[in-house]
């Protein structure tokens, strides 16, 4: 059997290990770059609120950034990026995005200092978090960085609308000539609804008066001057125009509305004037009661001076507390005086009474005016104060829109001022699949060597066991047939050379001297005629059976041929004699280019019709 | 095409028609105009030679501006085929085009506000030699505007020497059907008034003091071949966006 | 033009093909091969030598033309945000910039319609693609210097856009155009508010005429402190105004101009329709008069409750502090009293504020109910209306000019469009490198050429004939 020899069985295989590799590797990085590859977007906020440090919205609540993955947000994200449902579900998309906080060295030294100074209660709140969000390569590289960029604008208008900006004025006007109001009713609902607006305004436009929307061009002031202007203006002419023309659908049921009202003034005043009573009471008696208190807590010396007090007593610190409530928000303690919180009271229904006496003379008013007014205007007259509250409620539903348009950039500018971008939306491949294809190819390679070895040492267990002559180690006759088959399709080159050897004596010496010697002398002619004709890849040697060997060169001329047939023949003599045996060889050969043969069989047929009875040893 | 003078985020689009010729594509110029819808233009400039000296039927350009008239304002300057059939045969194709709503500017200008821009349109229709004589009190007066001057001229050679040095925003030309035979690189290859390889051929140049678009028209007269000419539909977008040089 | 991209495939292809040929005559000549004599055999490649060149220079002539026209043909466009915000990852109204919204639905079909193509939205998609230059770089939390924001980036048409009667780079030039539109339309300074308008004038009240032209030259007013703030020291070109001078006209205007007029009005008398100014003021006046004995009864309330207030009930205690002034102070605690003070003084403050608009409105009934103006003061009047109309459109204009040069300015476009061009120099050392790869494929086969001849697949058909002819030979000898 052969010898192992690895690098024998690599150089074999070469090839199909090569190939494998190669295979395996691209087959690998397609797989991977369909199926496996993932695209991840990502980039870096920071909440930057005066109370971010604290953990806190301007609006007092807790940040949470997981608000950024909620159900509505990136609903709303995949509606507007054009996401339906049979492309992916919300679910889908919120189970790939992930929000983690951003803790530096920093940070934690910061936080172990803290700690070591005895600040037990000392809690890391980060402000900045990693935003990422990873999908498959199917939809692209884009697709990751438009669902990102989309949810994170949503979170920062949905941010600004509900943890700063969070009021909004009402609009009610719209269709209010269908909602069954008379015309100084509906004159009333402008007006309440203009106040509403403009106090709203004056309120927004006080705290960012810099701010003018893009879209629009409005600032809150100009939207608060137009508002006052409508007001004080044609809301006004319009009040004057109805009570100057005594305006009215249904006069009876405009003045039973009225005394209605009235009634009502009336009944209020009636239980705040109770009220007002009985805190005066509880005002007296609280005053009795501390000052009896106050005169008991002093101390006074032998000399009746009053030595200490309760009163004029000052601690000396100022106390600031918090209380926690049921949903973990911190309060501030409130801690105005119960003597305080019973004044506030005594104004508020002094207030109240006060009030409603100037309105129940407001609608007297109304009453008296609209007493000598008709059942009902003339159709003429009603037609044209329709046409102008309609007129004027579209005039302020436009500008409402106007306001509407602003507040909504208004939200978004506040997200985008209280959450920083500290870096742009990066798109990145998940998986280095080059490196892990460069890493199968490699192992497959070193597989396919070990598979090789492996294989060809098997191959050489099967090719001593199946193919090899026992008695000389050459191939066997079966080996001669599949050489002789591999080739018998293909022409030969004109260089291939067949050379047939027959030991014709070999039963007549087995019969004389033993199967010994006979062996011997196998093994003798063998061990010659493999080192003349030395097996290669490009040299068969081969035992055909019955003392027939067959020898096959690639490459080898006519008189090179002749030659080594001489030397044979010479060291075999000399062997036999020395040996003691004799070996009658006979050979035959022909070479293709010689016999202008190309197939195997044809040029081995005629070298075995020249195997003659040349005499040897 | 980039102007600072452009007001506000908004794009104005010219569409040049150039040296028609008596030209129709399709039947009745359908297929033009179907085109040309399609681009929603805010203004339309003819630079001259729509029709053929030798040939006083002016149905076709009528029909035509009709059309075109539908879309966006048509502003027409006289090239020398109109010229010679305006001065020399007496036709009255001022006053028929101007009839049917065609603004024809004949050394003259006229204001119009596109979106928010204010533009000056003028028409320069004499030929270089001419433009001493009956261009140049126009064109001082023409560059005194701050407003957006569009000048439409059929002939390309007044920007070798006349107007080299005049402010102009945007100069339209024709005249020189991009040279008849365009070569790659080198450009248009002649024309009967400069030879060979005329100067401003086809396309938009950058002057010192004026930029100039030169159409390679869209028909022919003389009978030769266009090669690597096709008949040009321009579309000039004018705004605000400014283009920067990459390293 | 599309043709024209597939130059560069296809050579490359014609190159991977002929070292395959290389390749496998080589295996299967290699045992042939003089290698001990290759210096000799390469002499006789002269014969072919001025074919190789000629190749070569085809070669290299094809793939830097298929190259360069391709890169003319097909640029990258770069956007660069040049504004402040960017850098911060704003838009200039301080909004969250989206780079994703340059290729969004509503963006592609407005090229769509701009450019009139004959493709969806969503086919449009697809051939563009957007990359910013810091997506090669992964992001790394732990650095600080990593966390950066891009104020530029790529976009890219593929080249099969052609396949629909138009180019790639008229598809970003459309692109560039129509989100550079969109972006300064919802993004950009808005100055629409100047656009003020006067048409509501016509018929209005010579007194209302007042109010009105306040409140426009108020929306000028608070256009202009936004720019001052910023830079206060910006002169226009051309009128040499500044945001402060501007700004001053204005409430010159206000305070002066607007004030002569209401006075010249008042004085005269002057009305439109006499009966529903005087019954508008009238009703102004009560509602005015409501409001203020609200304001007041709020106010008496609260007196009263400080009257009713036991001094007894509250300690206070002094503290030495610092006054506005910077000068010793005795400040001291708050209680109950003092807000019921405030609270007091503030209503007090609007029943005034009503009480002087009642007194305003009295007055101008009175005026208006006792005049007998000529008709030439009416004439006057609407002059004055002419003249302030006319005087405050100019400081319109002249805040719009000024505050749009100084945007021209600062935010020099806001947005800078670039294309890609081919380089000269790289084209030319790929196109080289290629040439030099196909130039050595060519030499191999051509040296090769010979030997496979000899000994590659010819000989197998001469073989063939010849093994023919030997067996023939052969029969026939055996016959013999």
């Amino acid at each position: 059997m052969k010898e192992l020899d690895v690098f024998r069985y690599l150089k074999k295989y070469r090839a199909v290990i090569a190939g494998v590799s190669i295979f395996a590797g691209i087959a690998f990085f397609l797989a991977a770059q369909l199926y496996i590859q993932q695209y991840t977007a990502a980039t870096v906020i920071e909440y930057t609120g005066s109370r971010a440090e604290e953990g806190l919205s301007p609006d007092g609540t807790l940040i949470d950034p997981s608000e950024i993955y909620s159900t509505n947000l990136v609903a709303q994200a995949m509606k507007e990026v054009g996401i339906n449902y049979t492309e992916a579900t919300t679910d889908d998309i919120r189970r790939n995005i992930h929000v983690e906080p951003v803790i530096t060295e920093e940070d934690l030294l910061v936080q172990q200092s803290k700690l070591d100074n005895g600040e037990a209660d000392y809690e890391l709140k980060p402000t900045q978090y990693l935003v990422s969000f990873s999908c498959g390569v199917r939809n692209g590289k884009e697709y990751p960085r438009k669902v990102l960029n989309q949810i994170l604008q949503e979170y920062a208008s949905y941010y600004g609308k509900s943890h700063v900006n969070t009021s909004l004025a009402a609009n009610p006007v719209s269709d209010i000539t269908s909602k069954g109001y008379d015309y100084l009713e509906m004159a009333e609902v402008m007006d309440s609804t203009l106040e509403n607006i403009i106090e709203h305004l004056t309120d927004k436009g006080g705290w960012d008066e810099n701010f003018r929307s893009s879209t629009t061009g409005y600032s809150f002031l100009d939207l608060q001057g137009e508002f006052e202007f409508i007001r004080d203006v044609e809301v006004r002419q319009l009040f004057s125009e109805i009570l100057a023309g005594k305006v009215t659908k249904d006069r009876d049921l405009l003045l039973d509305k009225y005394r209605n009202r009235n009634n009502n003034l009336e009944i209020s005043n009636s239980a705040a004037s109770f009220e007002i009573d009985r805190i005066r009471g509880i005002i007296t008696a609280y005053e009795d009661a501390m000052g009896e208190f106050g005169a008991s807590a002093s101390v006074s010396d032998e000399d009746g001076n009053e030595v200490s007090s309760l009163q004029n007593n000052v601690l000396p610190d100022v106390y600031d507390d918090w209380n926690e409530d049921e949903e973990g928000n911190w309060n501030p303690v409130d801690r105005t005086a119960e003597y305080d919180l019973l004044l506030m009271k005594y104004i508020e229904d002094r207030t109240l009474y006060e009030q409603n006496l100037i309105d129940w003379e407001y609608n007297n008013y109304i009453i008296r005016v609209f007493h000598g007014a008709p059942a009902r205007s003339p159709e003429s007259v009603q037609e044209t104060m329709k046409e102008k509250i309609e007129a004027l409620a579209e005039k302020i539903n436009a500008l409402q829109n106007v306001y509407y348009e602003t507040n909504d950039e208004y939200n978004e500018y506040l997200g985008a001022r209280n959450i920083m971008m500290l870096s742009s939306v990066r798109v990145t491949e998940r998986y280095p699949i080059m490196i892990f294809t460069v890493l199968i190819v490699v192992v497959f390679g070193v597989l396919g060597c070990a598979g090789a070895a492996l294989f060809g040492r098997i191959e050489d267990f099967i090719e001593y066991y199946a193919f090899t002559s026992k008695v000389d180690g050459l191939p066997n006759r079966a080996k001669c047939d599949q050489f002789i088959s591999i080739r018998e399709s293909r022409s030969i080159p004109e260089s291939f050379a067949c050379i047939v050897f027959k030991l014709s004596n070999l039963q007549m010496e087995n019969a004389r001297l033993g199967r010994e010697v006979g062996d011997k002398m196998i093994k003798d002619f063998v061990e010659i005629l493999t080192a003349v004709f030395v097996p290669s890849d490009k040299m068969f040697v081969g035992n055909n059976g019955a003392g027939q060997y067959l020898i096959f060169v690639e490459n080898m001329e006519k008189e090179q041929v002749n030659a080594a047939l001489f030397q044979i023949s010479v060291v075999l003599t000399q062997k036999a004699k020395d040996c003691g045996y004799f070996i009658e060889l006979q050979s035959g050969s022909a070479c293709a280019g010689e016999e202008q043969c190309f197939y195997i069989r044809e040029l081995l047929s005629i070298a075995m019709k020249r195997v003659s009875g040349k005499t040897e040893g | 095409m980039y102007s600072p003078k452009i007001v506000g985020a908004s794009n104005t689009r010219i569409i040049v028609l150039s040296d028609l010729h008596n030209r129709e594509f399709g039947p009745g110029n359908t297929e033009l105009i179907k085109q040309i819808d399609i681009l929603e233009p805010d203004l339309i400039v003819m630079a001259g030679d729509m029709v053929n000296a030798d040939d006083e039927n002016l149905d076709i350009l009528l029909n035509l501006c009709e059309d075109l008239l539908g879309i966006a304002p048509v502003y027409f300057s006289p090239g020398n085929h109109e010229s010679y059939l305006m001065y020399e045969k007496g036709i009255l194709l001022e006053e028929t085009l101007s009839e049917k709503g065609i603004h024809v500017l004949v050394n003259r200008a006229e204001e119009v506000v596109i979106g928010r821009t204010p533009f000056l349109i003028g028409s320069l229709t004499t030929s270089p030699e001419g433009y001493h004589e009956y261009g140049v009190d126009f064109i001082k007066e023409f560059e005194q505007s701050r407003e957006f001057k569009l000048l439409i001229s059929h002939y390309p050679s007044l920007y070798y020497e006349a107007l080299a040095d005049t402010e102009i925003d945007l100069g339209i030309c024709g005249h020189y059907h991009g040279g008849v035979v365009r070569l790659p690189v080198i450009g248009g290859l002649y024309h009967g008034d400069t030879g060979f390889f005329p100067k401003y051929s086809c396309g938009m140049y950058r002057l010192p003091k004026s930029t100039v678009f030169v159409s390679r028209g869209m028909g022919d007269h003389s009978g030769y071949p266009r090669v690597n000419n096709r008949p040009e539909l321009a579309v000039i977008d004018i705004n605000g966006r400014q283009e920067t040089d990459l390293p | 033009m599309i043709m024209v991209s597939t130059i560069v495939p296809i050579l490359t292809l014609c190159l991977v093909l002929l070292y395959v040929v290389l390749f496998r005559r080589f295996l299967k000549i290699k045992s042939k091969l003089p290698f001990s004599g290759l210096k000799g055999k390469l002499g006789n490649l002269a014969g072919k030598r001025k074919k190789i060149v000629a190749l070569g220079i085809l070669f290299f002539l094809a793939f830097f033309a298929g190259q360069y026209l391709t890169g003319a043909w097909a640029p990258d466009m770069l956007m660069v945000f040049n504004y402040e915000e960017a850098a911060r990852g704003q838009n200039p109204n301080a909004t969250r910039f989206n780079e994703s919204h340059i290729l969004s639905e509503d963006i592609l079909e407005k090229v769509i319609n701009r450019g009139g193509f004959l493709i969806d939205a969503e086919k449009l998609s697809g051939f563009l693609t957007i990359s910013t230059p810091l997506d090669e770089e992964k992001l790394d939390v732990t650095q600080e210097s990593n966390l950066k924001i891009s104020t530029g980036c790529w976009i890219h048409c593929s080249k099969m856009v052609s396949l629909y009667q138009t180019d790639p780079q008229t598809v970003l030039n459309i692109l560039a155009d129509v989100y550079w539109e969109e972006f300064v339309r919802n993004y950009a300074e808005n100055d629409s508010i100047l656009d003020l308008s006067f048409d509501e004038l016509e018929g209005m009240e010579y007194l209302d005429v007042k109010d009105y032209l306040q409140m426009q030259a108020g929306k000028v007013k608070n256009y202009l402190p936004g720019y001052s703030t910023d830079s206060s020291s910006f002169r226009a070109k051309g009128s040499g105004e500044t945001f402060a001078s501007l700004n001053e006209k204005v409430e010159n205007y206000i305070d002066i101009e607007l004030e002569r007029y209401e006075s010249f009005i008042l004085e005269n008398g002057l009305a439109k329709n006499k009966e529903t100014y005087q019954s508008r003021m009238q009703y102004a006046n009560r509602l005015l008069d409501t409001s203020q004995k609200k304001d007041m009864a709020a106010h008496d309330v609260r007196i009263e409750t400080i009257g009713l207030y036991d001094a007894f009930m509250t300690h206070f205690v002094l503290i030495p502090t610092y006054d506005t002034e910077k000068e010793f102070y005795m400040s001291r605690t708050k209680v109950g009293v003092d807000y019921f003070a405030d609270e007091a003084k503030e209503f007090l403050e609007s029943a005034t504020k009503s009480m002087e608009k009642m007194e305003h409105n009295t007055y101008a009934n009175g005026q208006i109910g006792k005049s007998s103006a000529a008709l030439d003061v009416y004439e006057q009047a609407d002059r004055k209306i002419e003249e302030l109309t006319a005087e405050l459109k100019s400081l319109s204009v002249q805040s719009r000019e000024l505050c749009r040069e100084y945007v021209e300015e600062k935010r020099d476009g806001y947005i800078q469009v670039g294309f890609s061009s081919p380089g000269i120099t790289d084209a030319s050392v790929k196109s080289l490198f290629y040439t030099f790869l196909f130039v050595i494929a060519k030499i191999g086969i051509a040296f090769m050429e010979p030997l496979y001849r000899e000994y590659g697949s010819d000989q197998n058909k001469k073989r063939e004939k010849a093994s023919a002819k030997g067996r023939q030979k052969r029969k026939k000898g055996d016959m013999v």
